[in-house]
């Protein structure tokens, strides 16, 4: 009989075993990757990684499985004889295997020894032996396998927080930031824009309408311009405008233009009967108020009591208000005529860009303008 | 040519031999086992055991068994050599010239009893040496051989220490077993009294002479050695070592000195004949794991450490068998008999059996 004949009975359980053994060691292998896979996904929020995790897990299982059994677990005679040995046979089926081919006396009565004694055993002798660490591998894989694929799930599924949520709870994906008008002005821009966190929202402009002049946004900033960076949260900022009253733009008489009472500009708070704009009359000088004109209605007369007036002095408090629109830089030159001229050379520039889109060119020109 | 015949020889002698010394020698077992054990496969022994248990009965009783020449030498500090190998001396030949003409000692027999060995000095211990490992002894230059086969069964008291030479390594490595005599039980020691209160003649007879004894070392030497069976055997030498590659534990812990080579040579032999003993055409690990004890106790040369502690050699060589087998059950206790694993083996010719009992831890000298 040979040895491969002899050992079938016992071939058949040692297979069953390296199978299972392979299974499991697969399996361990499988969960391990699986739960690798779906833990670093829940960590990075990748949605994605669900299926990538069970997907890998079950292809490394079953490659690790086929390869755990041919390289490991398939049994050979010798280990087959290995094992039947152990069962009590004292060494009779390893010495048989290395006689084979051996036709000498003591090798035939060895091997008939082995047979016979073989033949007595059963099978049944033969029990799975699956190492407790293979066990403990298995298990210890599995529960994580198991565990971080369902927290990826629960996650992409949103039935709990991605791990930078948990983090850091301000986290927010998307970032609505609203710039909102108040009364007497308008948002140049988008003044509602949802971005990514992390990202800066576009830069908007607050442009007054007329009569109305911006003093700021609600926040703080003075700049009616802005170009928002670092945000971390949806928010709101709304554009805060004034009314300009009709004293404000008074601007103080030519001191060397008669007309006008000096006076007149002290009265900040009277209502101008026929004080200018400063945009348009503040070069007129006088803007007188109902006092400083007197009776005169014509700005350009002056006064007939006093010629002039203190324009500095009294010009500056006619204004009522700081506003760089009506300021005199050396008591001569109009700051205005200066502001056009600026102007007028940015318009140049604007014009003659060739970088800039026509609709930032159009934004800095309203820019420009409101000031 | 190896034939059933001479299986069948070898195992009906076997059990003559036993069934004579019986005869004579009450209990002892385990001793009267691995005597023969060593015989068969040709090693010398060393049995270390107090006065009174029967020592040198045995190997009286061995020698009319046997049915070989046996001398006995008393061993003392003033015995010299030429007292032991022989020597020349001077006579006058037929034509009546005197010439030097060799005069054979004791040693010049088949087997010798070497009687309280450690009490003689060195230099007379050292004249077995060649006469143990060649089988020659060399005087005046001349060397001559032995009658085969040859065996050396030495005693000696381990108590009794003053007056005594230790036996060097060089001697101890050359004793095949050393078996220690232990008391007879309760039992054995009725049987001893009841024995010697009617005779004290020994009543044993011849079982086998020397061409059979080496008759059957031939056969047993046929016995066929699986490859890992040899390596675990060779591993268990080299396990001893504590500076091996294989050194285990407890050789680094408490051996100083490692068996030597003999050690190997030794176990393979005696592991033949013991397999062949139990009706087994191959060795198995249980075979060496069971000899270990015989044949590596005094190789072992042990550290201060394992004196200090009082750690046996036994106690080592289980230690190394254990750690060398991890968690597989070995059969470690040096108490056991051949005949108690004889007699299992013919009980349960079955190795095992469903409920898994058929598994056995057994041993010569040996346990179960």
């Amino acid at each position: 009989m040979k040895n491969s004949q002899l050992f079938t009975k016992y071939r058949k359980k040692m297979i069953a075993e390296g199978v299972l053994k392979s299974v499991l060691c697969g399996f361990s292998c499988g969960f391990a990757v699986n739960a690798l896979v779906a833990l670093i996904s829940f960590l990075c929020g990748f949605d994605a990684g669900l299926w990538l995790a069970v997907g890998l897990g079950v292809g490394c299982a079953v490659a690790c499985g086929a390869l755990f059994y041919f390289l490991k677990f398939r049994p050979s005679d010798r280990e087959i004889a290995r094992r039947v040995d152990a069962l009590g046979f004292d060494e009779r089926m390893i010495t048989m295997l290395e006689l084979n081919g051996d036709d000498s006396y003591i090798a035939r009565r060895q091997r008939e020894d082995a047979q016979a004694h073989i033949a007595k055993a059963s099978a049944g002798l033969l029990k799975f032996r699956v190492p407790a660490v293979m066990i403990a591998a298995i298990a210890v894989c599995g529960a994580c396998g198991i565990t971080f694929t369902t927290v990826e799930a629960l996650a992409v599924y949103d039935v709990i927080s991605d791990v930078p949520e948990i983090v850091n709870p301000e986290f927010e994906t998307y970032l609505e930031i609203r710039y909102v008008a108040g009364e007497g002005g308008e948002i140049e821009g988008e003044f509602e824009q949802l971005i990514e966190f992390g990202m800066n929202p576009e830069p908007v402009m607050a442009v007054a309408n007329d009569g109305y002049t911006f003093v700021g946004w609600d926040d703080g900033q003075e700049d009616p311009y802005r170009d928002d960076a670092g945000i971390t949260e949806s928010n709101v900022f709304t554009a805060l405008f004034e009314a300009i009253e009709q004293g404000d733009n008074a601007v103080a008489g030519d001191p060397n233009e008669p007309g006008g009472d000096g006076e007149g500009g002290d009265d900040a708070d009277d209502k101008p009967v026929n004080g200018g704009n400063s945009d348009d009359d503040a070069n007129q000088g006088g803007g007188g108020g109902e006092s400083g004109g007197g009776e005169n209605n014509d700005p350009n007369q002056g006064g007939n009591e006093t010629p002039g007036g203190d324009g500095t002095g009294d010009g500056a408090n006619a204004g009522g208000r700081y506003d760089p629109g009506n300021q005199i830089i050396d008591g001569e030159t109009y700051y205005r005529n200066d502001l056009e001229a600026y102007l007028q050379e940015v318009m140049e520039l604007l014009a003659s860009d060739q970088e800039l889109t026509p609709e930032e060119k159009a934004l800095i020109e309203k820019y420009f303008n409101s000031l | 040519m190896l034939e059933e015949a001479n299986i069948k020889q070898f195992s009906e002698q076997c059990k003559n031999i036993f069934a004579q010394i019986e005869r004579d020698v009450i209990g002892q077992k385990a001793v009267v086992e691995g005597t023969i054990i060593a015989m068969i496969a040709g090693g010398n022994v060393l049995l270390e055991g107090v006065p009174g248990v029967g020592k040198t009965r045995l190997v009286r009783t061995l020698g009319r068994v046997f049915n070989l020449p046996f001398s006995r030498i008393q061993f003392t500090p003033d015995l010299m050599p030429a007292d032991v190998t022989g020597t020349n001396i001077i006579v006058k030949n037929d034509d009546g010239n005197t010439e030097f003409q060799f005069q054979p000692g004791p040693i010049f027999s088949n087997i010798i009893l070497a009687d309280e060995i450690n009490r003689a000095t060195p230099k007379t211990q050292s004249a077995l040496l060649e006469a143990m490992q060649e089988h020659t002894v060399t005087v005046m230059g001349v060397s001559r051989k032995m009658n085969e086969p040859f065996f050396v069964l030495a005693t000696q008291n381990p108590v009794e220490q003053d007056g005594t030479y230790p036996l060097p390594e060089a001697q101890m490595d050359r004793f095949m077993f050393k078996l220690v005599v232990p008391n007879p039980t309760l039992d054995e020691l009725m049987g001893i009294v009841n024995l010697t209160q009617k005779t004290m003649e020994e009543v044993a007879d011849a079982a086998c002479n020397g061409e059979q004894l080496l008759a059957m070392r031939k056969t047993a030497n046929q016995i066929p050695v699986a490859e890992e069976v040899m390596r675990y055997a060779m591993t268990l030498c080299s396990a001893t070592h504590p500076d091996s590659d294989c050194a285990t534990q407890a050789a680094k812990k408490y051996v100083r000195l490692g068996a030597s080579p003999r050690a190997g040579q030794a176990l393979i032999s005696a592991a033949k004949v013991r397999a062949l003993m139990l009706g087994r055409f191959n060795v198995s690990y249980d075979d060496l794991n069971t000899l270990a004890y015989p044949v590596l106790r005094h190789r072992m040369k042990l550290n201060f450490e394992a004196i200090a502690e009082r750690v046996s050699p036994d106690e080592i060589i289980s230690m190394i068998i254990k750690e060398l087998n991890g968690k597989k059950a070995v059969s470690a206790n040096p108490e056991a008999v051949v005949s108690e694993s004889l007699a299992e083996e013919n009980a349960a010719d079955e190795p095992a059996n469903e409920d898994g009992k058929g598994k056995r831890k057994r041993g010569l000298f040996g346990k179960k």
